[in-house]
């Protein structure tokens, strides 16, 4: 069967029939961070994959986070600048997490 | 698989929750998750006006949804982040999104409105996109939900990533990060109040919620956010979830429940640290300096030559 891969977009090729839970065992995919799709539609777990099935797995794991802290505490602003900061911009950002 | 309340054919096995569910009683277990989030933190009284911030991605499409369900006005606000090709496909699905429901979408771009864009900008200031990123769109969503006196801005924050950005804090033992970790961040001067209704769903579960809603998202990576920290705590907590279904939830939710409170400031909702904010002198924006980051950030940015985002990777 046909097997669409995401992030970056390929495809690959796999022999059926196979168990959905199998075939991401073998893609080495971890089943929290995926969802598997037939056409429009949610394939589950259980389900056993046919040789001539076009399948897409789609990652769901998205987003890139402001990872760094943008405004510095009263402790560390007592403390003076931090070393490794761009001042000019930890100077005012209010982190929304 | 069999859905747990039906008996029917199953779509989605939930582990956390042991269960599986036919679309459904999946789409109504969602519903049920948001619901019982915005009342269990105080998100939202009935009828007040919600400004949802927009990227074009699952979890913000699926938490505008998923508020018009619940009965609450709405209205979207897209930041045009100038990332190239990944901005311009992102933009359209937030604008079909809009579009079908004949709801209003607010739309602001950087360039066109403060003179750069994320590329340029992470250059200019020798900062992580990420980073750029963020500083950009809280001034935006924080000004467009001022202006637009709106009760509330809603974000697309699920649980993965505040598990995430929890994880992150507790390994660098952020004592002042952890203080502002909350689902809700109430109004304060030259602030809106900050929700985040989706805590409790998974980002597999808005993933679901989307296709079986027929809401076509941006699937697609940000081109910039490729080796983000976040996205390794996100690989890391799934791996542990694997093996112990619900740790993500107990992580979190332990923590509001049992930690949080350990970590507040002497302010009430934490923001600032007792650091003394004052208008900023060019936009008004809250700020412990004169000028506040985002105004400085967009000075440098706007007078420096352009940088083209990075090209989506396509494997041969």
């Amino acid at each position: 069967m046909k097997v669409l891969l995401r992030n970056p977009r390929r495809e690959v090729e796999v022999d059926g029939p196979i168990r959905v839970f199998t075939l991401l065992d073998r893609l080495e995919l971890n089943r929290e961070s995926v969802l598997v799709l037939r056409g429009d539609t949610l394939v589950p777990g259980d389900a056993v994959l046919d040789d001539t099935d076009e399948i897409e797995i789609r990652p769901v794991i998205s987003g890139g986070f402001d990872s760094l802290p943008t405004l510095r505490s009263g402790a560390e602003q007592r403390r003076g600048p931090a070393a490794s900061a761009t001042p000019e911009l930890l100077s005012a950002a209010k982190p929304l997490k | 698989m069999k859905c747990r309340v039906c008996k029917g054919p199953a779509v989605i096995d939930v582990r956390r929750h042991n269960a599986n569910f036919c679309a459904e009683h999946f789409l109504r277990l969602c519903r049920d998750q948001v619901a019982k989030a915005i009342s269990q933190f105080a998100m939202l009284a009935p009828g007040e006006r919600v400004l949802v911030a927009v990227s074009g991605g699952k979890d913000s499409l699926a938490l505008w949804d998923l508020l018009l369900e619940l009965g609450y006005p709405t209205d979207g606000l897209y930041v045009g982040l100038g990332i190239g090709d990944y901005s311009d496909s992102s933009a359209t699905y937030a604008r079909a999104f809009a579009a079908e429901r004949d709801l209003e979408l607010i739309e602001v771009d950087l360039r066109e409105t403060h003179g750069y864009d994320i590329p340029t900008g992470a250059k200019a200031a020798k900062r992580a996109p990420c980073s750029v990123c963020g500083i950009s769109k809280r001034h935006v969503f924080d000004r467009a939900a001022l202006d637009g006196g709106y009760d509330a801005l809603a974000t697309g924050h699920n649980l993965d990533d505040e598990a995430a950005v929890l994880f992150g804090n507790v390994l660098r033992w952020e004592t002042d990060y952890l203080a502002r970790q909350q689902p809700v961040l109430p109004a304060r001067d030259g602030f809106p109040r900050k929700i985040k209704p989706l805590v409790r769903l998974g980002e597999r579960e808005s993933a679901a919620y989307c296709i079986l809603r027929g809401i076509d998202y941006e699937v697609e990576e940000c081109p910039m956010a490729v080796g983000n920290k976040h996205l390794g705590y996100k690989e890391a907590l799934n791996a542990i979830e694997t093996t112990s279904p619900g740790s993500k939830q107990q992580f979190y939710f332990g923590y509001l429940e049992r930690a949080a409170s350990r970590f507040t400031t002497d302010e009430e909702d934490g923001v600032g640290d007792g650091v003394a904010l004052s208008a900023c002198q060019r936009c008004g924006a809250p700020t412990p300096g004169e000028v506040c980051g985002f105004c400085r950030l967009a000075e440098r940015a706007s007078q420096a030559q352009p940088v083209a985002a990075p090209v989506r990777k396509m494997a041969s």
